[in-house]
């Protein structure tokens, strides 16, 4: 009898034993990836974390105005425009250069100043473009909508420039033939463009589509802010 | 010799001028990217490795909340298109017409009108089937009709289509009678499209549903 009680003792014993070490075990198990989180990090990583970082934070940033942002992804190859974060359009774009190249000078871009994935639009460039509609047709619906032609004017840029400051350029041409040009007006204008094209920091050759290209270049403003994504 | 040499400096001095001139203007036009990062809340980066990717990771989740998966409208007054769509797919894309930039002046009352598509986001907030249009007075004016007093001769049953969708401020996005007209900025600034994507509208979306124009 004794034994019995002896060995239920025992086994209740074992079985306590058992479960103690299965959580012991498991806690160990929780402290080790707790601890693998808390090991530092690479130099690579770490930078990549920076990045991350910072893309993120400009993002939410920019999501919080009431004006619509873009977002040139380099890695999908695409140029965005987003309002509180949500996507608005997104064009297909094609980078005239090799990536490792376009990623090296945004980084070169990056580094010289507080890091920040983000540029301003200073001022835009319509260079080439071709009318949409003919002059009598513009002037045929303004009579019946009883509008001012210009504001049904529409054309289809074959390139122009989106201007960063002296920081970025983007100039982004298309497969458009351009029927008119707007040159250089006065000795000022040609002076100022070859100034500007020498202190350019960056510069970023794109092509668009035809119609992507009119949108962009009517919606970006003077002031409106560009992410410059270079990571997923 | 010497003047050879001043005119040279004088040169040299208009020059740098010029350039520091069409740079700072360059730079400083508008809002400068130094304001606009100084206006942002300021960014730390943590020390510890562990703090960073959590850090990292929270931002990630706010980002990813930001990118509904619920279908929105967007309407590029640019292009004068329409989709409903969400982040990664279109589910309508219709031509439209958005505002044509127009203005009408009534010189009896000095009121005033000007024909843009309000930018900014709004909501879905009425859904109608066989709309009939109130002619607004600037629809009289714009025609150098007299203003009616009988409110019965405001009322046309034709001109919005078969269905409306109201987002606010007597904005609609509606059918048209002047299809041919899609693609154009003519609008007063409702959002005109065709039948067969009206249709389609209408049935896909819920009163709510938010429209962001630009």
């Amino acid at each position: 009898m004794f034994s019995d009680r002896f060995s239920d003792f025992l086994l209740q014993l074992l079985i306590m034993l058992a479960v103690s070490l299965l959580t012991s075990a498991l806690a160990i198990g929780e402290t080790s990836k707790e601890a693998s989180q808390v090991s530092p990090v690479s130099n690579t990583d770490h930078g990549a974390l920076v990045d991350k970082l910072a893309l993120d934070w400009t993002e939410l940033q920019l999501a919080k105005r009431d004006s619509p942002y873009l977002v040139l992804n380099v890695p999908r190859s695409t140029l965005d425009v987003r309002l509180k974060g949500r996507l608005l359009a997104r064009f297909p774009i094609e980078f005239e250069m090799s990536r490792d190249k376009l990623v090296s000078k945004i980084a070169h871009l990056k580094k010289s100043d507080t890091g920040l994935p983000v540029e301003i639009l200073t001022s835009k460039r319509l260079y080439g473009y071709t009318k949409c509609y003919s002059d009598s047709m513009i002037k045929m619906i303004s009579s019946v909508v009883k509008t001012n032609p210009n504001n049904i004017h529409r054309y289809k840029p074959s390139s122009f420039e989106l201007r960063f400051g002296t920081r970025l350029v983007i100039y982004v041409k298309t497969d458009v033939k351009p029927s008119d040009r707007d040159g250089w007006k006065t000795p000022f204008d040609l002076a100022r463009g070859t100034i500007l094209y020498l202190f350019t920091k960056t510069r970023i050759k794109i092509r668009a589509n035809a119609d992507d290209a009119l949108t962009i270049y009517r919606m970006a403003e003077p002031g409106m802010p560009i992410l410059i994504q270079t990571i997923e | 010799m010497a003047l050879k040499k001043w005119i040279t400096v004088a040169i040299s001095i208009a020059m740098a001028a010029l350039v520091a001139t069409v740079v700072l203007r360059e730079n400083r036009g508008g809002v400068t990217r130094k304001q606009f990062v100084s206006d942002l809340q300021p960014l730390t980066i943590p020390d510890n490795g562990n703090d960073l990717r959590k850090q990292v990771n929270n931002l990630r989740k706010q980002i990813s909340r930001l990118r509904s998966s619920k279908p929105y409208i967007v309407i590029d007054t640019h292009s004068n298109h329409l989709y409903l769509r969400t982040e990664d797919s279109i589910i309508i894309n219709a031509i439209c017409s958005t505002g044509s930039g127009g203005e009408v002046f009534d010189p009896t009352s000095g009121r005033k009108w000007r024909f843009e598509t309000p930018r900014g986001i709004h909501k879905v907030e009425s859904k109608m089937v066989d709309p009939w249009w109130r002619k607004p007075d600037w629809a009289f004016l714009e025609e150098d009709l007299p203003i009616p007093e009988d409110p019965r001769e405001r009322l046309d049953s034709e001109m919005l289509g078969e269905y409306a969708l109201g987002f606010g401020n007597g904005y609609f996005i509606h059918g048209t009678i002047y299809e041919r007209l899609l693609g154009i900025s003519v609008t007063h600034g409702c959002v005109r499209i065709g039948s067969q994507d009206l249709k389609r509208l209408y049935e896909k979306v819920k009163i709510g549903t938010e429209i962001y124009v630009f």
